[in-house]
Formats: C-alpha cells, sequence, structure tokens
C-alpha cells in the first residue's frame, strides 16, 4: 500500500484514512466533527480510541525509525515505497487556531491494558533515569508539543532555541521527519552527547509528537460526547 | 544498534520476549535478525520493552488487522516514511 494512491475505498476505510492523514499532517484540525464521521461509519468510542492510539503510536515509531536510520528490512513482498518529495510540512497556523486540548488521557481506559502501558512508557521517558537533563527533555517535548499544535504544553523559550542544535533536531524530527539525514544526527554528537543520549533524544521528540496527537485526538473525542 | 546475536542480559531477553509475539509473515526480516525498528531502541532495552508494550496493547481486535495495517500505512504514509 506503502507509495500507492488509495484509490475507492469501502466508506468505514476511507474515514479511517481521512482520520488518519488528517491527525498526523494537520492535527490541528482534528475536531467533534471527525469524530462524528467515524460514528457514523459504525465505530463506538472504544474503537475510535484504538484508531486515535495506532495513529499515535505509529506517529512515534515513524519518527524513531527516521531518526535512527532504520533501513527497510521487511521480508515479504511489499510494494515499494515512492518518496513523494516533499521538503517541508503543512503551514502550521497560530495558537489561536490550535484545538483546545483539555482532556487527560483518561479516555484510553476505554481501552483495557492500554492505559497501563502507556503511562508505563511515557514514566519512563520523561520522568525516568534519563541521559538527558529534565530541562532538555522539556525542551525537547515543548518544541515536539508546538509542532504538533498541542496546546496543553508550554510552548519553547524563544531563546533557548536559537542556534541550540539539539532544539534545531528536534523542530525538524517533529516537525518533518522524513528530511532527516545523518548529518543531523552527527550535529547532535558533536555537541557531547553519546549514542544513548541520541537515542533518548529521538524517542522524546518521538514520543510526544505521539502524546500530542493522542491530547487532541481524545480531547475531539470527549467533546463529541458531550 | 546491538543486534540479537550480540545482545546479552537485559537485551537479550528483551529480544527473546519480542520474538515471541506474534508478527505478520510480511514483516519477518530475511536477515534472521531482530527487525530494525525493534533493534534501533538496543541501547536502552526498558525503553523497548515499554514502547512495544504500547504497541502490543494496541493490537486490539476492536478493528480488523487490515483496518489497523490501513491506519499504520496512511499514518508512515503521511509522514513520507516506509515504516
Amino acid at each position: 500500500m506503502l507509495g500507492q494512491t488509495f484509490g475507492d475505498l469501502p466508506a468505514l476505510d476511507a474515514c479511517l484514512v481521512d482520520f488518519a492523514r488528517t491527525l498526523t499532517g494537520r492535527p490541528w484540525a482534528i475536531g467533534p466533527a471527525d469524530i462524528g464521521r467515524l460514528a457514523a461509519a459504525g465505530l463506538p468510542d472504544e474503537t475510535v480510541t484504538l484508531v486515535i492510539g495506532l495513529v499515535a503510536m505509529f506517529n512515534y515509531l515513524t519518527r524513531v525509525a527516521d531518526g535512527t536510520g532504520v533501513e527497510a528490512d521487511y521480508g515479504g513482498e511489499l510494494p515499494r515505497f515512492v518518496y513523494r518529495g516533499r521538503t517541508e510540512a503543512v503551514p502550521r497556523p497560530g495558537p489561536q487556531e490550535w484545538p483546545p486540548v483539555d482532556g487527560p488521557l483518561e479516555l484510553l481506559a476505554l481501552l483495557p491494558g492500554v492505559t497501563a502501558a502507556w503511562n508505563r512508557w511515557r514514566a519512563y521517558l520523561l520522568d525516568g533515569p534519563s541521559p538527558l537533563p529534565e530541562a532538555t527533555r522539556r525542551r525537547l517535548r515543548a518544541i515536539a508539543a508546538r509542532n504538533a499544535c498541542d496546546s496543553s504544553v508550554e510552548p519553547p523559550d524563544p531563546a533557548e532555541e536559537s542556534g541550540d542544535p539539539v532544539a534545531r533536531f528536534a523542530g525538524k524530527l517533529s516537525r518533518t521527519p522524513w528530511l532527516m539525514a545523518q548529518p543531523d544526527v552527527d550535529e547532535l554528537r558533536a555537541t557531547g552527547l553519546d549514542d544513548l543520549a541520541v537515542l533518548h533524544v529521538i524517542a522524546t521528540v518521538a514520543y510526544q509528537s505521539a502524546e500530542s496527537r493522542l491530547r487532541i485526538g481524545l480531547s475531539a473525542l470527549a467533546r463529541h460526547r458531550g | 544498534m546491538i543486534g540479537s546475536q550480540e545482545a546479552d542480559g537485559d537485551l537479550r531477553d528483551a529480544y527473546l520476549a519480542m520474538a515471541a509475539r506474534p508478527m505478520p509473515s510480511a514483516y519477518v526480516p530475511s536477515h534472521g535478525e531482530a527487525p530494525g525498528i525493534i533493534r534501533a531502541h538496543s541501547l536502552d532495552p526498558e525503553l523497548l520493552r515499554r514502547a512495544f508494550a504500547v504497541s502490543g496493547s494496541l493490537s486490539n481486535d476492536l478493528l480488523p488487522w487490515h483496518s489497523r495495517e490501513l491506519i499504520n500505512s496512511v499514518t508512515s504514509r503521511e509522514n513520507e516514511c516506509f515504516y
């Protein structure tokens, strides 16, 4: 499927495609009406939560793949991936146009097992032992959240971002992950970060890119539920 | 990255646990190693375990496998990623 157009799909699949595309590429545009379309296609709230969770998780995995330089290694017969040559993400609107992100992650509880696993992952990366100072983690999260138009995270301090290679890396990985290349990692290493610290930079940015989309999606679901 | 052949201790255990999870044959690498996205986490076995515990928990039959794959594929496509 990768590299192909999605063609004529059944109604539910078309809804899933639209939703995944929007939450990934234009997360600020997600609102209760998008949830309403999934509901009208027959999905109960539990399944909508699953859809949001899957999109969020793949926003993590794709950034880890691009940040670490993973090569395609599927053994089966899958269509060849075709890069479309995009060099910029869709322009982000100003914060006044970002959706309200007021909900905690409690709607994840609609999916037994997911909440505990997600919170354990979150706690380890954001609050656990880390090769990155707490201030660095907070800055990485702020940059990734801003690029997802997530209003629940305090925006980064522009003075801290200016000329900072770590901030530049976070901005690129969160906004245009497909453009990541070896020189980006080399630039991080040149700041004195070892390989474990580089992995944590990548994972923290990727995680926040996922969590912001999860929060935006779940907040839209909460508003749809009234 | 540390491959499964070189891994020991905690990382070896994490690789064994991942290898025991069901995986569609199309995604099993022909090189016999763990998939690259798993090896990408090899410097931190605890992160590997916790991140993939979430992806495992989302393998939920509320949606059929082909629909979950569709969502994953579209998300990757939107991010211009082969994964």
